[in-house]
């Protein structure tokens, strides 16, 4: 019986990132379970279940449409369907890089176990965090059907908006999981900073109703720019203006996460 | 600068392709922080005060195991047994040195990694072979071997919560042993389950011993690595204080225990 045997030989090493990436490739399976197991696990003991995927922004919609419709009628009509989708594209983005720190932080024990690229964990949670983001679509286009938002071939641009969010959601998650790997102080700050960066990110409200020193503040968020682009097709029915501006954003974020992350990697299990 | 006893002077009659692990010159320097997570504020304010406790876990370690071969690896708390296995899985990059490895490893090290309480047998089994890199079709195709095996009856299918510790080791080894590997890393937690299901864990070993399978096994029971193994590694503050023959690597190590 002659099958090729792997070899692995430690001189002959390549570049730290480069060899997670093959490392992934081999490991497809490993993403495919975590999702998996992400998605089984997240509702596994709740009597809704998957509901709650949908009842988390919608608790915050029917709050917020209570409290906001009339002061921002002017700017943003139909204010609700305003919010939705920029909950939807916030939430897909707080929760998922937290719980990437969250349980990159906390794998130190199974990394001394088994050997596995650890990029693994974040991108099969990003991916478990589009699909909820999904799924969070379909209540939303209940909202804007209720709302006579006019919906058109604008909608195209969304699975590309999507991806390119996800990539930077991707980017920003390695890095802070990588501070939280170092410094236990990165998560709870992390979870007071989420709040504060929504509130600068025209998420609750239409930017329009900002002085225009702090609008053009605005433009050095990145969060800005997805949420617009994601918000664009579904609310105003037209194609994202920033898709070159997402585009650099997600690949320069990307790349930065990536090499910090694969550096401190393989430090996780010296952490003890 | 004290040299090493080296862990191996000549490769007893090893050719280059007969090679399982080769280990040349591998060190393991631990830098142990007084607090492993220490916050922003304290490594700020502590700059310039000392941060890690260095410790040298393995001292330039160089081994050649043979194909088929099977190594016990011997020696006291904190000698650097479970640090070497680590290396072999690949599991902690070395501080210097070069590892070569010629198949597949399957670490049985701690059989529980990966395991989440909340999925049931038969999917904590899925999950955890992907962990070994196996797919989850091959899983499935292996699923009733590993559920006969284990021997859980119907908690196969009830979340992990459920189960007694015996029942979760039981999984667990069912599962490590579905794996089709060239090196097997075994740490010692092997000695647990009942005596029916210890004799059937000993028949699955002897099976893979058979099939030519590497094994390299960390056990504080000298008995029986002097029966199953090949040879004996003694290690010693991360240092071999002898390797060679079972018999005679034991001998000198009860001696040590003895007049220490």
């Amino acid at each position: 019986m002659t099958v090729a045997v792997s070899e692995y030989d430690s001189a002959a090493r390549r570049n730290r990132g480069l060899e997670e990436i093959l490392d992934l490739r081999d490991n497809l399976a490993l993403i495919g379970a975590l999702i998996d197991r992400n998605l089984k696990v997240r509702y596994k003991r709740s009597a809704l279940g998957f509901l709650w995927t949908m009842v988390n922004p919608a608790v915050m919609l029917v709050a917020l449409s209570l409290a906001f419709t009339r002061a921002f009628s002017q700017y943003a009509p139909a204010y609700p369907a305003y919010v939705f989708p920029g909950l939807l594209l916030w939430n897909f983005f707080a929760q998922t890089t937290t719980m990437i720190g969250e349980e990159v932080a906390a794998s130190g024990e199974l990394s001394r176990r088994v050997r596995f690229p650890k990029s693994a964990i974040a991108i099969a949670m990003v991916v478990s965090g589009v699909i909820n983001l999904m799924l969070g679509i379909l209540p939303l286009l209940a909202v804007l059907a209720i709302a006579h938002r006019p919906l058109g071939p604008a909608l195209l641009s969304l699975p590309l908006t999507i991806a390119l969010a996800s990539v930077f959601v991707l980017g920003a998650s390695l890095i802070v999981a990588t501070g939280a790997l170092y410094y236990g102080d990165v998560m709870p700050a992390w979870s007071m900073v989420l709040p504060a960066a929504m509130l600068m990110t025209p998420v609750v409200y239409p930017a329009a109703i900002l002085p225009q020193r702090v609008q053009s503040l605005m433009r050095f968020n990145p969060m800005t720019y997805f949420v617009d682009g994601f918000r664009a097709p579904l609310y105003s029915n037209r194609f994202p203006e920033g898709l070159v501006m997402m585009l650099g954003i997600a690949a320069v974020t990307v790349v930065i996460g990536w090499i910090v992350f694969t550096r401190a990697a393989d430090d996780i299990a010296y952490r003890v | 600068m004290t040299l090493p006893i080296a862990f191996e002077e000549t490769p007893v009659s090893i050719r280059e392709g007969e090679a399982a692990l080769r280990l040349e010159g591998i060190s393991v320097r631990y830098r142990i922080r007084s607090d492993p997570h220490m916050s922003l504020k304290e490594s700020v304010l502590r700059r310039h005060g000392r941060r890690f406790v260095e410790h040298l876990a393995l001292d330039r370690a160089t081994l050649t195991i043979a194909r088929g071969q099977t190594l016990g690896v011997i020696g006291r708390n904190g000698s650097g047994k479970t640090t070497l296995l680590n290396v072999m899985a690949r599991v902690l990059q070395p501080t210097s040195g070069r590892l070569r490895i010629r198949g597949t490893v399957a670490p049985l090290i701690d059989l529980l990694a990966g395991f989440h309480p909340d999925l049931t047998g038969r999917e904590n089994a899925i999950l955890r072979g992907a962990f070994l890199g196996i797919r989850r079709r091959v899983m499935l195709e292996r699923m009733d071997r590993i559920a006969g095996f284990a021997a859980i009856g119907n908690f196969f299918d009830a979340p992990l919560r459920t189960y007694s510790a015996g029942m979760i080791v039981r999984l667990a080894f069912a599962v490590a042993t579905s794996v089709d590997a060239d090196i097997l890393l075994i740490d010692e937690a092997l000695g647990v389950g009942d005596a029916e299901f210890q004799a059937r864990c000993a028949a699955r070993i002897d099976e893979f011993h058979a099939r030519g399978v590497t094994f390299v096994v960390v056990s504080h029971d000298v008995q029986r690595l002097v029966s199953m193994c090949d040879r004996i590694l003694w290690l010693e503050g991360g240092r071999a204080r002898a390797i060679g023959t079972p018999r005679d690597v034991v001998a000198q190590y009860a001696a040590s225990l003895r007049h220490p």
